[in-house]
């Protein structure tokens, strides 16, 4: 059974760290700020999901796995707000003044 | 060599870059980075004198019993539960007052 | 212990960028990166609250200054670059740094282990002052004057900020004026995280007591509330010249140095505590130093004053 649920939990970290890279890719080949944010976003939050997924496995009480979905979720928020930020700041017609 | 001489060693090298960008560049903006990160090189060498000393203890845990019962399967793993310090009950005094008690014996210097 | 080794090249190669990169931005931007891997590597030395602390203030909120530091000096970096050192200079500075690097290196293996220290001692006088938290112990407890001079000297750190004020804005608004459309995604994700923000500071102040934690990484995060809040156009910062603010800020210190002085009759010395209300003293302490400190680094991230008290 602990087999099983480490094999998972490998599974799913490799799976998440893949998504990690293709993101890295994305900020270092995507030509302007906009699109970069948005190979962010997308990739990396789907790659802590999956990291958060394949921990899940791992833990040894609701608490703690509320915990780790819970940061995820607040990663993701926190992620969204700073997008939000930057892009106003990036984008072609700059800060609204 | 352990993993707090490798930490040590980039200490070391971060006070030589710290330094170095000190030095060499004319900005005081980039010279707040390098002293910076000289701070950072310092205080690493301090952490890894302190975890070379008594700091040999296990994760924090809260006072209660709850978050006692299975402590190999601690989310933070790098951080490890000696097999004699895993009782059910106590705060972090009472454990650390066990592992210095052990450990009294062991070591020959008072400081 | 490869993980060791990776994670300590990698924090070496990103400050090696940090030095390295052409602009100031790039070279800020690899700063925050490297002091949240620096925060990794204080878990990896079994620090929780050292990187808890490198996090929030090193990785957010000094990221956060710098950044605006880097945007206000845009124009005004270019006459430095005459400056720089030529080939000589620049080789002897490498060759001292080297030197220095080296020597330093050389020690750290041949460091007693274990070290002298005082962690038994630190642990054993622990139920004395009800903290079951060494760290914070230490320092709120054994070290306390440390931290009161700490408190002092942001609020020093401050009063310098504010003196950059042109004279027709001092007192006024601190940063500059934010558009808040009341209908974006912006605005209504900060009124998600601001609640929850407040409520994780407060936990983690509060739980400073028994597990990693503390006023400092609370007060940080409380500040960081604040800031998301004014950027998302949600508060209009206060006027610097409100009394309330004002109050505010110095009432952590002040209550620190009060319950300072109150130790000599009490305890026989300065910051001493009666043993059998250590515990409340510490938590009167912690509450007003807490919302100083959230207070006054929230205040450093928005500069100062740039319109007048309206």
């Amino acid at each position: 059974m602990s087999l099983a649920l480490n094999l998972l939990t490998v599974l799913a970290v490799c799976a998440g760290a893949f998504f990690f890279l293709a993101g890295t890719a994305g900020l270092l080949r995507f030509p302007d700020p906009l699109s970069r944010l948005h190979a962010l976003t997308k990739a990396d939050n789907l790659g802590l999901g999956l990291v958060v997924l394949g921990l899940l496995f791992q833990v040894d009480g609701l608490l703690a796995g509320l915990k780790l979905i819970s940061v995820w979720l607040l990663a993701l928020l926190a992620g969204a707000t700073v997008t939000q930020l930057i892009a106003r700041a990036a984008r072609p017609g700059g800060t609204p003044e | 060599m352990s993993g707090a001489t490798v930490y040590g060693l980039c200490g070391a090298a971060l006070v030589g870059f710290g330094l170095f960008g000190l030095i060499v560049h004319p900005e005081p903006l980039r010279k707040i980075l390098a002293f910076n990160l000289i701070g950072g090189g310092v205080f690493l060498l301090f952490g890894v004198v302190a975890r070379k000393g008594a700091a040999r203890e296990s994760a924090y845990g809260r006072g209660s019993a709850r978050q006692r019962r299975r402590p190999e399967r601690q989310l933070v793993r790098p951080l490890r539960f000696e097999p004699e310090e895993q009782r059910p009950h106590g705060g972090l005094v009472q454990r650390a007052h066990c592992r210095w008690t052990l450990a009294a014996g062991a070591r020959a210097s008072g400081s | 212990m490869v993980f060791d080794i990776g994670l300590a090249v990698l924090v070496v190669a990103v400050a090696a960028w940090t030095i390295a990169a052409r602009d100031v931005f790039a070279a800020v931007v690899s700063f925050v990166a490297y002091g949240l891997l620096l925060a990794l590597v204080w878990v990896r030395l079994a620090a929780p609250d050292v990187a808890l602390t490198e996090a929030a203030i090193g990785g957010g909120l000094t990221g956060g200054l710098l950044i605006g530091a880097s945007s206000r000096l845009r124009g005004i970096e270019a006459p430095a670059a005459n400056e720089k050192p030529g080939r000589g200079p620049w080789l002897a500075a490498a060759l001292l740094c080297s030197l220095v690097s080296i020597g330093l290196a050389m020690i750290v293996p041949v460091l007693p282990e274990p070290s002298p220290t005082l962690a038994s001692q630190a642990a054993a006088n622990l139920a004395a002052t009800g903290l079951s938290n060494p760290v914070t112990a230490v320092l709120m407890a054994y070290r306390a004057i440390d931290t009161l001079l700490e408190t002092v000297v942001l609020l020093l750190a401050l009063l310098a900020v504010w003196s950059l004020a042109p004279d027709r804005f001092w007192g006024g608004l601190p940063g500059r004026r934010q558009n808040a459309d009341p209908e974006s995604v912006l605005t209504f994700a900060a009124q998600l995280l601001v609640p929850m923000g407040i409520l994780i500071g407060i936990h983690i102040f509060w739980i400073g007591s028994v597990a990693p934690g503390g006023e400092f990484q609370g007060a940080t995060i409380l500040a960081a509330v604040w800031i998301l809040a004014a950027m998302a156009g949600l508060v209009e910062g206060p006027p610097v010249s409100r009394q309330w603010l004002r109050l505010m800020l110095v009432a952590g210190p002040a209550v620190f140095f009060m319950i300072g002085l109150a130790g000599f009759a009490t305890a026989g010395a300065f910051l001493a505590y009666p043993e059998a209300h250590a515990k409340l003293l510490i938590l009167i302490i912690e509450v007003p130093v807490t919302l100083s400190i959230a207070a006054t680094l929230a205040l450093l991230l928005a500069g100062p004053p740039e319109r007048g008290p309206q």
